[in-house]
């Protein structure tokens, strides 16, 4: 059978990374493909080279057959290749309709043809089951799995053949998720491809047909998502057992180490209480948008907190004193998500990265020793085995598990006692990943305490002492390392046992 | 070895490059090598009397004013900053220095050293302004310095008048314009010194490390505990003296102070930094690069004189400098 969509020795580079290596991949008329892979797999380069958001290194598409090289997002429309991606390409500040037409807007002769526009986006809205969004409401109004409807709207408003999705129920709750899964099924039975990336791997079963692994950039395996158990495609995904990636659980957690109580912020933290203990790891896990983020910012001041109070080492502190400089004085530190945007200074050397949080020890008489700052630079590059081993190197020319090292490096140069990481394993590699992981677990062996902030069930379930869910900003479940599994995370990230409670109360 | 070491010991993929050799040498060193070949070779060629001893050492002379602006520009530059301020802080700098010179014109030693004092508290005084406003409010650099510029220059007028301060006691030039100290004229002397000075900062303090830092990623540093605001405002400080000390000396050099003294300087300052490397989007640059660009934009200027082009044709030529070198900075830092 011809497929619908082929991808024929595909290779895309990017500095310091080989994102996709000479990859084959097709989709099937009438097929949902599932691709699933660690973060930095290639799975959304993939669909970004197949949407013309830039073009491949080397490499072949072809469509119904005949090649076609995918020139720029336009010309991928203009095949047939729509394409929803995580970061929405919606405008705030327009209405619902008018996102539905940009581009695209219905005229005549020049004027704009606003009530016949207005009903066709009542349509499209209705056809992805999204009748409830009025068409006139600004965009910057809605929810975040609202948007996601409206762009999923807007991707499927004009005629396609291969539609890719990424993630597509990363914001939404299950209910939003099983009507998408039947709009998606609608578009199976009408013949179309479908691609479908996703981290959860609980969904293949209801949405797939044939599932593709991905890992480092290659493709490791294509499957029929009936013969694809969670544990094959996990050790497809890290090329290892589960046990092999992450070490045994060790160390009783102490003292309390950072007390909050009643934590609001503007951000959308609602009434958090969190207890972080010395020589324990506390995961933080939900939903993109449940507040996870947000805690471990609010936590080094990075949001407006209206309410409650933190204290660390049982002292309290002051709002005027919850910001970075003062927090990092007092053995705080914060590792964010997005390390190349908010974590590394990129086009400075390495050395000065490492430092940075901690210069005035390396001061004599208002001088910097560059002597001491670079012999503490090699010790501890030697001590995380960063590739390449030079202080000098430009930090954006190292792979993202690199440059996570570096980033936690910093934390590793002056007295620190709390840590908090958000994400710390995203978009790097399983071999990186794995040494984090041990990394995470001697600062805890050693007395610190550890926030880690993560989507990966996995590693909630697997590198932590106990770990909270958040589920629209509230703490909506606080687990032990041995009574949490798979399911019951889930269920909690879902809000799904609140709400149980709700309706029989109610 | 910890056990630590040990987990951490597990072989990491090696970092792919992909650069090829010539864009890997541009990114080093930046299109002014080759500007500066073109330059000597043209100018050269079509004029013998370019490439005279004589005239090398009076163009040097003439271009350590517009080193001095370029490097109080490009501090502000590795900032992610703009300083759009510099000509017309120089021009007030300059009328404020001419009007106490004459007011003491009976106690010339005391009138240089209070004149030359008032006149880098100007530069400083609107680097202080420019910096509270800009970190302070979050606001953009280029329109607060913008703002700035209309305002000293104003300044400037309404002090003087309109008409330039005559009668600077000769004094004055002689012992900043020409003088020679240890055999080394007084010019090339301070801006030796403003220039050293600038380094050691940069490259030995954390004022220095926090500036490129800024620069590089201002949330970066925020996160690191980089009381950011404080060194932003710092910054605006630091180049306002440099151009403080500037507009003392491009006074004693016009030998009068003069209320549209620097106009061009903005642009110019801008242009040489980009051209010596230096990126509009902050983090990257050095002082010796900055230094060449200024060099190269008053060797240029020469050798247009030299082979009778107009100074009209030459604000074309600058401007079109201005705009290669930041498509030239696009395509090297990419």
């Amino acid at each position: 059978m011809m497929p619908l969509l082929g991808v024929t020795g595909m290779t895309k580079r990017f500095p310091g990374v080989v994102a996709l290596d000479s990859v084959d991949f097709e989709v099937r008329a009438g097929e949902v493909h599932v691709l699933v892979g660690e973060n930095g797999a290639g799975k959304s380069t993939l669909v970004k080279v197949l949407a013309g958001s830039f073009p491949p290194d080397a490499g072949t598409v072809s469509l119904d057959g005949a090649e076609c090289s995918i020139r720029s997002p336009s010309h991928a429309r203009a095949v047939g290749i729509s394409v929803v991606f995580q970061e929405l390409s919606l405008v705030p500040q327009m209405s619902v309709a008018e996102n539905l037409f940009l581009g695209r807007e219905e005229t005549t002769s020049g004027l704009l043809r606003r009530r016949t526009m207005a009903r066709r986006a009542r349509e499209a809205l209705e056809s992805v089951g999204a009748s409830s969004i009025p068409p006139a409401i600004l965009v910057r109004d809605l929810s975040p799995a609202a948007r996601y409807l409206v762009e999923f709207a807007k991707a499927t408003m004009a005629r396609f053949t291969v539609l890719l999705l990424d993630e597509p129920t990363a914001s939404l709750t299950s209910h939003e998720a099983e009507r998408l899964f039947t709009v998606i099924d609608r578009f199976r039975a009408e013949g179309k491809g479908i691609v479908y990336i996703t981290h959860r791997l609980e969904e293949l079963a209801r949405v797939g047909d044939r599932v593709t692994v991905f890992r480092d950039g290659r493709r490791v395996a294509t499957l029929p998502v009936r013969g694809a158990g969670q544990e094959v495609l996990i050790k497809y995904m890290t090329g290892r057992e589960v046990q092999e990636v992450f070490p045994p659980l060790r160390g009783t957690p102490g003292d309390a180490a950072l007390r909050a109580r009643g934590m609001t912020t503007a951000s959308g933290l609602r009434n958090v209480d969190l207890d972080l203990h010395a020589g324990e790891i506390l995961g933080v896990g939900g939903l993109i948008g449940c507040g996870k983020s947000e805690l471990g910012r609010a936590l080094f001041g990075l949001e407006k907190v209206t309410a409650g109070t933190v204290e660390l080492f049982g002292q309290p502190v002051p709002g005027a004193a919850l910001r970075p400089d003062a927090l990092i004085q007092r053995g705080v530190m914060y590792f964010p998500a997005d390390r190349r945007g908010e974590g590394l200074v990129l086009n400075r050397p390495v050395i000065e990265n490492i430092t940075l949080a901690s210069l005035p020890s390396f001061e004599r008489a208002g001088l910097l020793q560059k002597s001491a700052e670079w012999k503490t630079g090699l010790r501890l590059i030697d001590r995380v085995r960063l590739r390449p081993p030079q202080p000098g190197a430009r930090t954006a020319v190292l792979s993202g598990g690199n440059q996570q090292k570096v980033m936690l490096m910093k934390g590793l140069v002056r007295a620190v006692r709390i840590y908090l990481f958000d994400e710390p394993t995203q978009g790097i590699d399983i071999g990186a990943k794995a040494e984090i992981y041990q990394f995470l677990h001697r600062l805890a062996a050693d007395g610190a305490a550890v926030l880690f902030i993560t989507s990966d069930l996995l590693e909630l379930l697997n590198m932590c002492h106990r770990m909270i869910i958040f589920y629209r900003g509230r703490v909506s479940a606080a687990l032990a390392h041995g009574e949490a599994t798979e399911e019951r995370l889930l269920r909690h990230y879902f809000g799904e046992i609140q709400e149980a409670i709700r309706e029989r109360a109610g | 070895m910890s056990a630590q070491d040990d987990a951490l010991r597990r072989p990491a993929p090696a970092p792919v490059r992909r650069h090829s050799a010539a864009a890997e040498i541009l990114q080093r060193v930046g299109i002014l090598p080759i500007l500066i070949v073109v330059l000597f070779v043209f100018f050269g060629l079509r004029e013998p009397r370019f490439l005279r001893a004589e005239n090398l050492y009076t163009v040097l002379t003439q271009s350590v004013y517009l080193v001095m602006i370029t490097l109080a520009q490009t501090v502000v530059l590795l900032t992610g900053g703009f300083d759009m301020s510099v000509g017309s802080s120089v021009a007030l700098t300059s009328i404020v220095v001419g009007q106490i010179l004459v007011a003491y014109a009976n106690n010339i030693a005391a009138g240089t050293a209070l004149a030359s004092i008032a006149g880098v508290g100007v530069g400083i005084a609107i680097g202080v302004i420019n910096g509270g406003v800009i970190s302070l409010f979050s606001v953009s650099p280029f329109i607060v310095t913008l703002a700035m510029l209309s305002m000293a220059a104003g300044g400037a007028l309404i002090l003087s008048g309109g008409v330039p301060v005559f009668g600077l006691p000769e004094a004055f030039a002689g012992a900043l314009s020409t003088g020679v100290l240890f055999g080394i004229p007084v010019p090339w002397l301070v801006t030796g010194v403003v220039l050293a000075a600038l380094y050691v900062v940069l490259d030995w303090t954390r004022f220095g490390r926090y500036i490129y830092a800024l620069g590089g990623n201002a949330e970066a540093a925020r996160l690191s505990g980089v009381p950011v605001r404080a060194y932003q405002w710092l910054t605006y400080v630091l180049a306002g003296a440099v151009v403080g000390i500037g507009g003392v000396m491009l006074t004693a050099r016009v030998g009068s102070g003069e209320p549209n003294l620097g106009a061009t300087l903005p642009l110019e300052s801008i242009a040489a930094a980009v051209v010596g490397g230096v990126s509009l989007r902050g983090g990257e640059g050095t002082l010796t690069g900055a230094t060449l660009g200024a060099i190269f934009f008053v060797f240029l200027r020469n050798g247009m004189d030299l082979i009778r082009i107009s100074s009209y044709t030459q604000m074309i030529v600058t401007g079109l400098l201005l705009v290669l070198a930041i498509v030239a900075d696009r395509f090297i830092h990419r």
